[in-house]
């Protein structure tokens, strides 16, 4: 059987999170290789012993939840909406950094007095004196049920549907909705507005375990802790850039002061010094550091006065720290 | 092996977060602890009676609201009703009371016990289903019911052998009163007193809440029509505002979408321009209420500096003299001032109180039981008239966490698992 003994990793099939999720995984060198569009299950050639099952986006939560998959990649808006409370699954990178977008509450643009939670408690009370409930059609029943309660919004009337949601006001089958929005363009669209305060929460796709589930079976553990530890070396990369510089100098530590002298170039933990065999024989040393990419101007201003030269900046395809933090996180304990 | 078999010897299930077992000698201690209460509660007249577990979820949500309305056990029923673990008696008690109005002589004095149930992230020893013993006295106003009901938690407290607690009191009512002084609307008021809280925990502050009460629309030239018409608005005095909202605005807004027509969407608006509050007037309601909200300790000092906030505010004390009789027959009662904690800024989590609330409240500050006055529930909850209510109830299992922990063996109740 395909699954015997591998480590399942659930990811999308449809929606929103399909491309995404895949290009993501090819960029932390862990490519999902699928043999044939239509078949759902698929490799990484890069990590034998895991298979990836293509799952609707709505079936991911449950199925690492029931134990048919060990990981999932799934959005934290859904996971928050179907994980069962004391169930044996739990967040592991709560932030895979794609897959942004917001479940906001939406009213048509005609409600001109409503522009708040306050508002919309207001009319909830309207509504109920005219003998109708607010009604609010949503995917997400138990996070906006949540939301408005804690809002001080107690009269209203959930719909459950899964479709498209956006049509359901102009049908006169809701009131309002509440869904996921990424830019806001599908809203406006359809004549929905948000209001102050209407942002029930801010979603990301985030990787899930089933934590019992990787306790009990040591060799899927091991699979899992290797998998994490490329995505999360991988994320941590993404806020760094590596620079190397030319630079004069006697000696390896006559550049290494040099350099040591500005923190904003100091690296991580020092500059790594090479020399450099240039023709005309004059002391030359290559400075290599890494920075964050939000100093990076600073950082080359900075090696300039320092007299470095020929600056080339990169990426980086892996930060690996001493301990994955994300591996601790695999299992409850 | 069978399936079934399999399944069943590969998980074992326990028992719910927040939710535990009593084994024999635990059920015997909250048995020997209820019965206590009982007897003290029936000694002082207050008949016992019961309510559902289970109610529609709407009473519970139509007057207490936040807090504990984020809390509930709400679920749609097989018959497709929205309904409730009851997460406290009082709402159930007052919908008896609304049933059985025309069979009762006021005032009613009952008292009630069994499981309420609120859902929380599980802190250690927080939980989700507890124990509630309480009482509600109905149809009678005025400081001596209020002293009796506060002297009855406290002398229950007592009775079962817990001595060792402060009586913290607030009332809702006095800030109400003061802040009737600036002619702020309804919603206001409640803007302010929902958020004494974080205002005592330094969570909000004043220049904040202004900004956010703008947001929300409760100050007149912040009521933003989504439309960049707000600045034109701004400079009218509320007549021309209402006229040109019946006139150019009305013309000019989007074909309605939905269930709302124009005219009730302008309606609303109009109320809302109405009701909008003058900033100055707002902004020293709101610094009032932020002093109040850090105004706690001994009642003397502390009525004495409610009394001076008041004054530099230009608002007329009297509802602090209320306060203060209120509290001479708490200590008629029998409550020693050292006892006391007054705290101007306290609220409850529960927003159907309007007079005093008050919480016994244990060295670590969590509090073993509370209540208050709530005069409005009974219309509320569709009572065809206003009728003046107070009660209050322990959490047991507080209080039996309590016994546990003292050493002292003292009176009625043996807590030694007998």
């Amino acid at each position: 059987m395909e699954f015997n003994g591998s480590l399942r990793l659930a990811i999308s099939s449809d929606g929103a999170l399909f491309e995404p999720t895949q290009s993501f995984l090819r960029s932390c060198g862990i490519g999902v290789s699928r043999s044939n569009p239509r078949r759902y299950i698929a490799d990484i050639p890069a990590l034998p012993g895991v298979t990836v099952m293509f799952q609707r986006g709505a079936d991911i939560t449950p199925k690492v939840e029931e134990g048919s998959a060990d990981l999932g990649i799934v959005g934290l808006d859904r996971y928050l909406e179907m994980r069962s409370d004391g169930g044996d699954s739990g967040v592991v990178i709560d932030d895979l950094d794609f897959g942004r977008c917001s479940l906001v509450l939406g009213v048509p643009d005609s409600w001109v007095d409503v522009v708040s939670l306050a508002d919309l408690a207001d009319l909830s009370i309207e509504f109920r004196q005219q003998g109708r409930d607010l009604r609010i059609v949503t995917k997400y029943p138990r996070l906006v049920e949540r939301f408005l309660l804690r809002s001080g919004i107690n009269l209203f009337s959930l719909v459950h549907s899964s479709g498209t949601l956006e049509a359901a006001v102009a049908m006169g089958f809701a009131d309002m909705i509440a869904d996921v929005s990424e830019s806001g363009t599908t809203m406006r669209e359809n004549r929905l507005k948000t209001i102050s305060g209407g942002t029930i929460i801010s979603s990301q796709a985030c990787l899930i375990s089933n934590q019992r589930l990787l306790e009990e079976d040591v060799a899927k553990l091991d699979r899992a802790k290797t998998l994490v530890d490329f995505i999360e070396g991988h994320l941590r990369s993404r806020a760094y850039y590596s620079i190397t510089a030319n630079m004069r100098g006697e000696t390896p530590e006559d550049v290494a002061r040099q350099v040591l002298e500005h923190t904003e170039i100091s690296g991580l933990r020092g500059p790594t010094i090479a020399k450099v065999y240039s023709q005309d024989g004059v002391g030359w040393y290559a400075a290599t550091v890494i920075i964050r990419k939000s100093r990076l101007t600073e950082a080359v201003d900075r090696l300039r006065q320092a007299g470095g030269t020929s600056v080339t900046v990169s990426d980086l395809n892996y930060v690996f720290n001493s301990t994955c933090e994300a591996q601790e996180r695999l299992t409850g304990s | 092996m069978s399936q079934l078999h399999e399944l069943t010897a590969s998980r074992q299930i326990r028992s719910l977060v927040g939710m535990g077992d009593l084994d024999s000698q635990a059920w015997q201690r909250s048995d020997n602890v209820l019965a206590c209460l009982r007897s003290h509660l029936g000694a002082q007249g207050y008949q016992p009676i019961d309510t559902p577990l289970l109610e529609e979820t709407e009473l519970f949500v139509r007057k207490s609201g936040g807090d504990l309305a984020g809390r509930l056990y709400n679920f749609t029923d097989p018959g497709g009703t929205s309904v409730s673990l009851r997460p406290e008696f009082t709402s159930s008690v007052i919908r008896h009371f609304v049933d059985n109005r025309a069979s009762l002589t006021l005032p009613v004095r009952w008292q009630y016990s069994g499981p309420v149930f609120r859902y929380a992230a599980v802190e250690q020893g927080s939980y989700r289903q507890f124990t509630q013993c309480g009482a509600e006295l109905v149809g009678a106003p005025g400081h001596d019911v209020d002293a009796e009901i506060i002297s009855l938690a406290v002398s229950g407290l007592h009775q079962i052998g817990i001595d060792s607690f402060s009586l913290r009191i607030g009332h809702l009512g006095v800030l109400h009163c003061l802040l009737d002084s600036f002619g702020l609307s309804e919603p206001a008021k409640l803007f302010i007193i929902g958020n004494m809280n974080e205002l005592s925990t330094g969570q909000a502050d004043v220049e904040g809440l202004m900004k956010h009460a703008g947001e929300v629309g409760l100050l007149s030239g912040s009521v933003d029509l989504g439309l960049g018409l707000e600045s034109a608005l701004e400079s009218m005095s509320t007549e021309s505002a209402e006229e040109f909202i019946q006139g150019v605005l009305k013309e000019s807004m989007p074909e309605p979408l939905g269930r709302r027509t124009t005219d009730q969407i302008i309606a609303r608006l109009l109320s809302k321009v109405r009701g909008a509050n003058a900033p100055a007037a707002f902004e020293r309601a709101l610094r009032l209420a932020s002093s109040y909200s850090l105004l706690a300790g001994e009642q003397q000092a502390t009525i004495r500096s409610a009394r001076e906030a008041a004054a530099d505010c230009g608002v007329d004390a009297a509802p602090l003299d209320e306060l203060e009789s209120l509290l001479e027959r708490v200590h008629e009662a029998g409550i020693a001032e050292s006892r006391i904690t007054l705290d101007m800024g306290m609220a409850r989590g529960i927003s159907y109180y309007t007079g005093v609330i008050f919480e016994m409240v244990r060295d670590d500050g969590e509090a073993l039981g509370g209540g208050g006055r709530y005069d409005d529930l009974v219309q509320a909850l569709g009572g065809s008239e206003g009728i003046p209510a107070m009660g209050f109830a322990y959490n047991v299992n507080l209080l039996l966490d309590e016994l546990e922990g003292s050493t002292s063996a003292a009176t009625g109740v043996r807590t030694d698992g007998v």
